[in-house]
């Protein structure tokens, strides 16, 4: 995929504006799109990664190049594949061109026209992957524009699971314009966990798409962990009888972080069922946004859906809004969400601070549980350190203000 | 020996007024049972001994060992051995029972400048669990999260047996118990029996006086501690029922 495939409707379509309901709670300007470019590719010096028993194949980028790439031989004999969005098989890359045609602005379409490079993981018919796949993304191009791209395609009654890690160590200010797009084959189960982890300077902005054929099983697992201004979506479509889908992200906000999160789940087909679990906290001045929009059309009666997503301010000038919304089309179905919001609960504070702990001990105990549920469902390489990273997250003193 | 005296203590919560003036001593090595109808303030007593934020004490005092229990928070009393053991134990969700007890052992035993042995510390919350026939699989759970009443009572002894406070409040634990989890709470409650350890317990129903005998009984009707005995005081519930208390020691 090269910026040679510029869509066809992109030109037509609009940037959202303030009255766009997804985006008025977000300031698009934070993104640049229109000024910050496309930075130079990274020195292209792929290597072979030496074998890690945990993954089964692994991509790494530095600021866009490829710098390193392994894969089980066994699994490449068996057809799989895995590389730079180069390798993207036809069927891949018509799977893209669909879900360009999906951009409804040109805050998403964006990406198609800036599409800079990116991973493909294809898993044929029938073939059981048991070990994860890691795509591990990282930037450090000062001031400019990151387009990486995520292509899954699970092909008919296959299994396997996928990590896509993006950070950006160093303090530089930049945007990522992000997306992942998923197809599954009728009868394939699939888990894709996604880690982001960006500084707190870059701007992040994700577009995301899945679509579950026929009694798929598809379990999305996200952190978001990173980025100064962070700006999500993604689009989860049941469009085969029988699909199912569980859900569960974490998130929370430090400094002056601003975070807007949106899962769109619709059901198209008959007996879909989707399970949404988002938890977030809150701290400092950072501000969190998630969006939870359930849509049943009248071709999926029998529809069994739920959607929770807590919240939990840990300090005055923190805020974190919830806005559930069901949208349903056909009687014959089971639907619910729920949400809260709140500061710690003073009787758990309680019942902590009578056993000896401090305050704030008991706090950040409690805040810690709340995530624990989440990561106690992560994929298994991953937990230690998440466990790590929300402790520190949540310990770590008041952020200053200053940063954007 | 230690030695705790509330004197003319009145309390509110949410504006009500709730304890009207109570007196009462204990010193360690004594157990107290305090009873009462229910809705007259023993579980507010309670937690006022143990610092909870929503009852306002608006006359009286508390002491430890002379010094003012009032002045301290709830972190500070509990670190100089004060215990609740909660009538309704709040669930924590994602914390562990062994993450938590390991925790709040460290913080009492650096109280005393003591380094914990976590080796030393396993053995012992192994031991006491199984001494509290609990399985050793609640270590691994979330605390109090899907526990049965029963398994919350018990993990509430645990912790007791854990933290060996000096003074122990027992809010209602024996309500709502079968008679084999009352026998194994019990059990554990008379472990700690020593010169070290005082224990109040506050009860509807006689029955688990029964398997812990008392050195003093109270009864605390509208909001104040009518009269005070021995087990014949308990005899005399059971024979005459609170009615006998209303009659007697109503104020109108």
């Amino acid at each position: 995929m090269t910026k040679a495939a510029t869509p066809v409707l992109a030109p037509a379509l609009e940037w959202p504006g303030r009255t766009n309901e997804e985006w008025h709670r977000s300031r698009l300007d934070r993104f640049a799109l229109e000024t910050r470019k496309v930075a130079p590719l990274g020195k292209k010096t792929t290597q072979a990664l030496p074998s890690d028993p945990q993954w089964a194949g692994q991509l790494r980028f530095i600021d866009g190049a490829l710098a390193g790439a392994a894969l089980d031989p066994a699994l490449k004999a068996q057809g799989v594949v895995f590389g730079p969005l180069s390798d993207a098989p036809a069927s891949v890359k018509k799977f893209l061109a669909a879900t360009e045609a999906l951009c409804d602005t040109r805050a998403s379409s964006h990406h198609y026209q800036a599409l800079e490079f990116g991973a493909v993981l294809y898993i044929p018919a029938n073939l059981v992957v048991e070990k994860p796949f890691l795509v591990h993304i990282t930037e450090t191009r000062n001031g400019g524009l990151t387009v990486p791209h995520v292509s899954v395609q699970a092909d008919r009654l296959s299994q396997a699971a996928l990590v896509v890690r993006s950070d950006s160590p160093a303090h530089t200010p930049f945007t990522s314009h992000s997306a992942t797009t998923v197809e599954l084959a009728d009868g394939a189960i699939f888990r894709l966990c996604d880690l982001q982890d960006h500084n707190l300077e870059a701007a992040v902005l994700d577009h995301s798409f899945a679509r579950l054929g026929r009694d798929v099983q598809f379990f999305h697992w996200s952190a978001c962990l990173g980025g100064g201004t962070v700006k999500t979506r993604f689009e989860f479509s049941l469009e085969g009888e029988g699909a199912s889908l569980k859900t569960h992200g974490l998130y929370f906000g430090i400094g002056d972080q601003h975070k807007d999160l949106r899962i769109a789940t619709t059901h198209r087909a008959p007996n879909t069922t989707s399970y949404a679990l988002y938890k977030g906290a809150v701290r400092d001045r950072s501000r969190t946004i998630f969006q939870g929009l359930i849509e049943v059309s009248p071709q999926a009666p029998r529809t069994d859906a739920y959607l929770s997503n807590k919240n939990l301010i840990l300090n005055d000038g923190a805020r974190a809004d919830s806005l559930p919304q069901l949208k349903i089309d056909t009687n014959d179905v089971k639907c619910s969400h729920g949400s809260t919001t709140g500061k710690v609960n003073e009787d758990e504070v309680f019942y902590l601070t009578s056993r000896g702990f401090s305050r704030d001990e008991a706090r950040l105990l409690i805040a810690e549980g709340l995530f624990a549920e989440l990561i106690d469902e992560a994929p298994e390489p991953l937990r230690e350190e998440l466990s790590r990273r929300v402790e520190d997250s949540l310990r770590s003193p008041p952020v200053a203000s200053g940063s954007p | 020996m230690k030695k705790l005296t509330i004197q003319g203590l009145k309390a509110e919560i949410d504006g009500k007024a709730i304890l009207h003036g109570v007196d009462l001593e204990m010193k360690t090595g004594e157990i107290h049972a305090l009873m009462g109808p229910n809705g007259h303030g023993k579980s507010t007593l309670a937690n006022i001994l143990m610092g909870h934020p929503k009852y306002k004490v608006t006359a009286g005092t508390i002491t430890l060992d002379g010094e003012d229990l009032l002045a301290m928070d709830v972190t500070e009393r509990s670190k100089a051995g004060l215990f609740l053991a909660f009538q309704y134990p709040v669930e924590i969700p994602g914390v562990t029972v062994g993450k938590f007890l390991k925790r709040a052992k460290e913080i009492h035993m650096a109280v005393d400048g003591v380094k914990m042995n976590v080796t030393a510390f396993i053995k012992q919350a192994r031991e006491d669990m199984k001494f509290l026939e609990m399985d050793a699989n609640f270590i691994n759970r979330y605390l109090n999260e899907g526990f049965s009443g029963g398994e919350k009572k018990r993990m509430e002894i645990l912790q007791l047996l854990t933290l060996q406070p000096s003074f122990a409040m027992f809010d209602e634990t024996d309500s709502g118990l079968d008679i084999d989890a009352l026998k194994v709470v019990s059990k554990g409650i008379n472990r700690l029996r020593s010169e070290a350890f005082g224990a109040l317990i506050i009860t509807h129903y006689q029955r688990v006086l029964n398997y812990i005998e008392p050195d003093q009984v109270h009864i605390l009707y509208q909001g104040r501690i009518v009269t005070s005995g021995g087990t014949e005081l308990v005899r005399a519930l059971e024979e005459k029922g609170y009615d006998w208390v209303k009659e007697k020691y109503s104020v109108q």
